[in-house]
């Protein structure tokens, strides 16, 4: 693959990204194959040495530098075999730190969902007290109730997107990161 | 960050702030409600029947 058809593929790969840091990554790709060309190498050895376009653009999508990037391919060229280190450390640390985090983080997501159906019944009862005459007494403060409930909900509702969608994220990147110790060590040489 | 996580995470910001709000208005017209009906409340018929009931008891 040469220097065109690479950038063409990883700006495809790229497409979800903002425009802006679309042009930055390129510009960072070119500059290297710039370096490359003038250190005598060719355009297919140094495509080959930045890997596959689709994992390149994913490491990008997960917020890696591209310096972090050439980093981490030099340190797998450089790879003699499994570090013993990495593998204690990746058991140790989940089995201590990293697995207790993630249940705890997911039992948060689990109560706030729990506190929404809450509030959702809560707010069905008080309609239904209201409806039925049961709460003719206190009209106006349970309407206020009703939209500091509702305000509750859409508070949760929001908490409970944004908290799936980076725990799965994050989850995502935790995995990448053990395989990445597992596989190569800790990395300190 | 995306542009419509930022926005869904000022929905929430301000829902909590309304929540808030609101919620103390809906404490204080509980505590004016249940305050109103406090004070139309027999007490003194209440602990008058009461105080009988303890004196029976002491005698």
């Amino acid at each position: 693959m040469n220097k065109t058809e690479y950038l063409k593929k990883l700006t495809n790969e790229l497409g979800h990204m903002p425009y802006g840091d679309v042009q930055d990554i390129i510009q960072s790709i070119e500059e290297h194959f710039e370096e490359g060309i003038s250190a005598g190498r060719s355009e297919e050895e140094i495509a080959a040495s930045l890997g596959d376009p689709k994992e390149l653009a994913m490491e990008f999508k997960d917020g890696v530098k591209f310096k972090q990037i050439m980093k981490k391919r030099k340190m797998s060229d450089n790879f003699k075999g499994p570090d013993g280190r990495g593998r204690i450390f990746v058991i140790v640390f989940n089995a201590f730190v990293g697995i207790e985090c993630w249940i705890l983080l997911l039992a948060a997501i689990i109560a706030a969902f729990c506190f929404l159906a809450a509030d959702f019944a809560f707010i069905g009862l008080i309609v239904a007290g209201l409806i039925t005459g049961t709460l003719t007494e206190f009209i106006l403060p349970f309407i206020f109730l009703i939209l500091t409930l509702i305000c509750v909900a859409v508070f949760l509702v929001a908490l409970l997107i944004l908290g799936i969608k980076y725990y799965a994220k994050g989850l995502k990147s935790y995995i990448r990161w053990n395989k990445n110790v597992w596989n190569y060590g800790l990395g300190e040489e | 960050m995306e542009k419509k996580d930022i926005k869904l995470l000022i929905t929430g910001a301000i829902a909590l702030f309304l929540a808030c709000f609101l919620g103390i208005i809906t404490l204080v017209l509980f505590a004016v409600k249940l305050g109103g009906k406090a004070m139309e409340y027999d007490w003194k018929g209440a602990f008058g029947q009461t105080d009988g009931v303890v004196q029976e008891i002491g005698d």
